[in-house]
């Protein structure tokens, strides 16, 4: 019997999503860990959640499918999100026994908790992450893992030093139509690839408001964490991923994971493109608009070996895409169908299994819980979650700047001053570990 | 040359200076005031002309003036907030007065820091260093994060003293910060703290350290680094923090750390929290009899290392590594069992088809035999294994087939084939039952080598096994088995095979109901042109009645006049018509008539 949150959540589907669970030597099976199916308490991973809003609640049933998963606290700078957030996990467990930390430093202090799940706004993934490696937690964190390149790179170190096994929330990864497209990439059936294009949905303007008093229930410094204060204004709180400081536009925030998808179709994992340039870009009226990220545009990125990168800023919701073009052919998959395309269509027929789409995170969960108990690195580790995030920082400075900037991925350093300084933004005390 | 010529191009871009200097006052004069709620543009222009100016340090110097005007105290805190943000990316020395007034409060010294991080002058250090001793409270915390960041080693002694602060927030600001300060005095304060061992400190301490051990690391002193870690992975240490010097030994040892993990596996008892740190680095060990030599290990570890171990061997997967695994799928242990098992299903080919075999005849429990099963299925090298494990079918009692026959059913192929429908003839009726439901799952796969593999036996010498084939093709996924089916169901050898190839025919036709098209359509015009009887009709009216296409009336329509089968073609007249009345009315309402 499942409880409320999952409700309406296919077991066939799930476990569709989790084909590659039985392949591969990761998790000891519940009949071998307890009596009964279950799974004996010493050997559940306690888990807790900082930042429980939409994309949390989306995400949190894959969590809780695991039976070696107990999820014991919840903190959220929101009350409303927080009580929510434990009433969803106290019904799934038939329980009261959740606990909810207005502080989500009051949650990693919890010595239970073995690892935590951040879903918070963009601005807080990377020092959320860091606070929690300091804790002693692993984590599964929501994409973008940094809104800074510098941050990033803290973020690599900060899980190196405490050897933390860290999951960035670029699921694609694990999903069975994007694993498919790399698979028919690598074996050559498009020839030698020479462009990955991609392409997210363009953003709409935020218009002027001003502020207000923050609500009731809100702990907006918290909110805020380490973005310098700015008064409280709805409609940019409410649409942060158009603002600098808290999300950075479209194309970075979903451009990410087709970044991620392309350095790990392209075995570029430690390391990334060594040009960036951004055309086309049409940016909000600041006389009539407030939001700062553009609405429009392309972004492009060269590696050393001629390959290009494209993530084009346009259309719907629905258009979002990832082609990889090759000189005998390619293949795409579409986002919003997870369906894969290819020229030529025989490829098609190479395709043994089907999977879940990408909004069923289980495949790439159970690889986080397989990294904990091994203690190896997860398949979109800090280091490999921060190449893909430092092309689309890269590519946000150049928009920014409005220049072609060339990019030295050894060292992470651009040939230009403004943009070097441009990698890191100091964040507001105290919300910095 | 080049760059005269760009300064050139820059300065006919720009305004000329008069014009220049008048329109960057009207835009700091509005910017000055800038609120939520206003304009943005005197911003956006300010930021245009930051851009604009690249290149030409006249511009660029009038520029940061313009922006240190915004930080005058009767400014709002927006402009000010919207200055600090350039100015952390084109500010210079120049602006370090406008910005020291801003330490002073604590609405500002956030913005301030934001600035001032960034500024590449030792000046801005030094800013930062007088503003301490009159900081309070959070501001006091903002400078120390900010002079961590910037890692001068002239901020030692300052932090140093800091570290001593009641205030544990700045205490702990400070040692983070001082962690962060590459300098041997830097390192040494932290050494001393470590020696003091103020609980209330131990994490910030321990962290500053395993800072100070990486910094030691990356100037080549592995020794230094190596005795600091060694401090670091004593019990007494936080879980984390061990497996952080842990790493940090692993990486920086000559070795790779290969002496250090022999070392820790052989203790006794092994220590939990590292174990598994030290497991995890296995695979990347390099050197002749790595992975004998862990195998050596293996045998003295718990249960649940033994597990990690065998997944690192198993990512090792030279000769030593498989060897060890295979003698681990009779361990005592059944995760052991299970984690070597699983391993041998990935990493091996024919070869170890005996050994899974006779693994799964002494399988004690379902779950044990279901794992040495998927083994099995999963094993590689194709049909050379198809062949190992149809030798083993042969050859194994009654009692045994069953399981391999599931085997060989998950693997799939013609090989599979062959060997399923020789079982399928056993005189055992256990056996060929199994070897039936084994051919039912290949037929739910849609394998499109079994399928070839069928239609030859379909139309094979052997009348039994042409039986089993067809019956097999009846439960073919998808439509691929059509044409075989059809064919045997037009010119069949008697009238069984007619019925059979029907029922498989209209399984497949009805499958296409949810989406009926062009293609449904002429395979029920195929089947209804091909029936002998009435009783064949009626099935087909049966399960054309659910195709939701106008010319799926054409076809029942015309059966309305056929007496033995009236009833069945009334029924399928209206399901359909009902079913297509809205997007063809007409058609829907000229059928109904007819009833």
């Amino acid at each position: 019997m499942r409880h409320g949150i999952l409700k309406g959540f296919s077991r066939r589907g799930f476990l569709r999503g989790c084909v590659a669970l039985a392949a591969a030597p990761m998790i000891v099976p519940a009949r071998v860990l307890g009596r009964d199916g279950g799974v004996a308490p010493s050997n559940r991973i306690v888990f807790g959640g900082i930042g429980i809003g939409n994309r949390a609640r989306a995400i949190l049933p894959n969590f809780l499918w695991f039976p070696d998963i107990q999820w014991v606290a919840v903190s959220d700078a929101r009350a409303d999100r927080l009580a929510s957030a434990k009433e969803l996990i106290d019904a799934h467990y038939g329980t009261k026994a959740c606990r909810a930390f207005p502080d989500f430093r009051e949650l990693l202090a919890c010595k239970e908790i073995d690892a935590v799940l951040i879903a918070t706004g963009n601005r807080w993934h990377a020092m959320a992450s860091m606070f929690a490696a300091h804790a002693g937690k692993d984590i599964y964190c929501e994409k973008p893992i940094s809104l800074t390149l510098g941050e990033g790179r803290r973020l690599v170190e900060t899980c190196r030093r405490f050897g933390t096994i860290y999951q960035a929330g670029t699921q694609r990864r694990s999903t069975a139509s994007y694993r498919f497209a790399r698979e028919m990439v690598l074996q050559g059936r498009i020839g030698r690839v020479h462009t990955v294009e991609s392409q997210v949905w363009a953003t709409g303007t935020i218009p002027h408001e001003k502020a207000t008093p923050v609500p009731e229930g809100w702990n907006y410094d918290m909110w805020l964490g380490p973005v310098q204060w700015r008064p409280f204004v709805p409609g940019r709180v409410n649409n942060w991923t158009c603002f600098w400081d808290t999300g950075e536009g479209m194309h970075t925030d979903m451009g990410t994971h087709y970044t991620d998808q392309m350095q790990w179709v392209l075995g570029t994992d430690d390391t990334g493109p060594v040009e960036f340039e951004t055309t086309d870009i049409v940016w909000p009226d600041p006389a009539t608009c407030m939001s700062e990220t553009a609405l429009t545009g392309t972004f492009r990125c060269r590696y050393a070996n001629g390959i290009k990168g494209v993530i084009y800023q346009r259309g719907e919701f629905k258009d979002r895409y990832i082609r990889y073009i090759g000189d005998e052919g390619w293949i795409q998959v579409d986002d919003d169908t997870d369906l894969v395309t290819a020229q030529p269509a025989s490829i098609l027929g190479l395709r043994s299994s089907v999977g879940a789409s990408w909004d069923n995170a289980g495949d790439h969960i159970s690889n986080l819980l397989s990294s904990i108990r091994s203690r190896r690195p997860a398949v979109c580790n800090p280091e490999v979650g921060h190449r893909a995030q430092s092309i689309v920082g890269a590519m946000t400075i150049s928009a920014r700047l409005n220049r072609k900037l060339k990019w030295d991925p050894a060292k992470e350093r651009f040939d230009n001053e403004e943009a070097n300084r441009m990698m890191w933004r100091e964040p507001r005390t105290p919300w910095c570990v | 040359m080049c760059t005269a010529l760009l300064v050139t191009a820059m300065a006919l871009l720009l305004p000329t200076p008069s014009a220049f200097a008048s329109e960057l006052d009207t835009f700091v004069a509005r910017a000055a005031k800038y609120e939520s709620g206003g304009s943005a543009e005197p911003l956006l222009q300010l930021e245009r002309l930051l851009r604009e100016a690249t290149g030409d340090p006249k511009a660029s110097a009038e520029l940061e003036t313009a922006l240190s005007r915004l930080l005058a105290p009767d400014t709002t805190f927006e402009a000010k907030r919207f200055a600090c943000t350039y100015l952390a990316v084109y500010g210079s020395e120049a602006s370090l007065p406008a910005l020291a007034a801003l330490l002073k409060q604590e609405e500002t010294v956030g913005i301030a820091c934001f600035a001032l991080d960034k500024l590449p002058s030792a000046k801005a250090g030094d800013l930062l260093r007088a503003a301490l001793p009159e900081a309070k409270n959070v501001p006091r915390v903002q400078i120390v994060d900010t002079l961590g960041h910037r890692a001068e080693a002239a901020s030692v002694k300052p932090l140093l003293e800091l570290t001593r602060e009641a205030d544990i927030a700045v205490a702990c600001a400070a040692i983070r910060a001082l962690g962060a300060i590459n300098a041997v005095s830097a390192r040494d304060a932290v050494a001393a703290l470590r020696r003091e061992a103020n609980p209330a400190l131990a994490i910030a301490v321990a962290a500053a350290s395993l800072n100070g051990a990486e910094q030691l690391v990356a100037a080549g002193d592995r020794a230094a680094a190596a005795a600091l870690c060694e401090e670091l992975l004593l019990n007494t240490c936080l879980p984390h923090i061990r497996r952080g010097a842990l790493g940090l030994c692993l990486r920086s040892d000559a070795d790779g750390g290969l002496q250090r993990i022999q070392k820790l596996l052989g203790a006794e008892p092994v220590d939990p929290v590292l174990a598994a740190a030290a497991i995890a680095r296995v695979p990347e060990l390099r050197g002749k009899d790595v992975s004998k030599a862990f195998g050596k290990l293996l045998p003295r570890l718990p249960p649940s290392e033994q597990v990690l171990l065998i997944e690192a061997l198993a990512s090792r997967a030279d000769a030593d590594a498989r060897a060890v695994i295979r003698t681990q799928i009779s361990a005592a242990d059944p995760r052991v069992r299970h984690a070597a098992l699983t391993a041998v299903g990935a990493l091996e080919d024919a070869s170890a088809v005996t050994l899974l075999a006779t693994a799964l005849a002494s399988a004690t429990t379902p779950e044990e035999a279901k794992d040495v099963q998927l083994a099995l299925a999963g094993l590689r090298g194709g049909e050379t294994t198809d062949l190992a494990i149809g030798a083993v079918l042969r050859q194994a009692a009654a009692k045994d087939k069953p399981p391999l026959m599931t085997v060989l059913s998950r693997r799939g192929g013609r090989t599979a084939v062959s060997a399923l429908l020789a079982q399928s003839g056993d005189s055992d009726e256990t056996v060929a039952r199994a070897a039936a439901q084994a051919l039912a799952r290949i037929a739910d796969s849609g394998d499109s080598t079994a399928l070839a593999a069928l239609q030859t036996a379909v139309a094979g010498d052997d009348s039994r096994v042409r039986e089993v084939s067809l019956r097999t093709l009846t439960a073919w996924r998808g439509v691929a088995a059509w044409d075989t089916l059809a064919g045997i169901y037009v010119k069949p050898e008697n009238d069984a095979q007619h019925a059979l190839a029907l029922r498989g025919l209209v399984r497949i036709a009805g499958d296409g109901n949810a989406h009926p098209d062009a293609a449904l359509i002429g395979r029920y015009r195929q089947l209804l042109a091909g029936a002998r009887t009435d009783d064949d009709r009626k099935l087909i009216l049966n399960v054309l009645a659910g195709a939701g296409h106008p010319d799926a009336l054409t076809l029942a329509l015309p059966l309305l006049d056929v007496p033995g089968v009236r009833a069945e073609a009334s029924q399928a007249v209206e399901r359909i018509a009902k079913a297509i009345q809205t997007a063809h009315p007409e058609v829907a309402r000229s059928a109904l008539q007819k009833l």
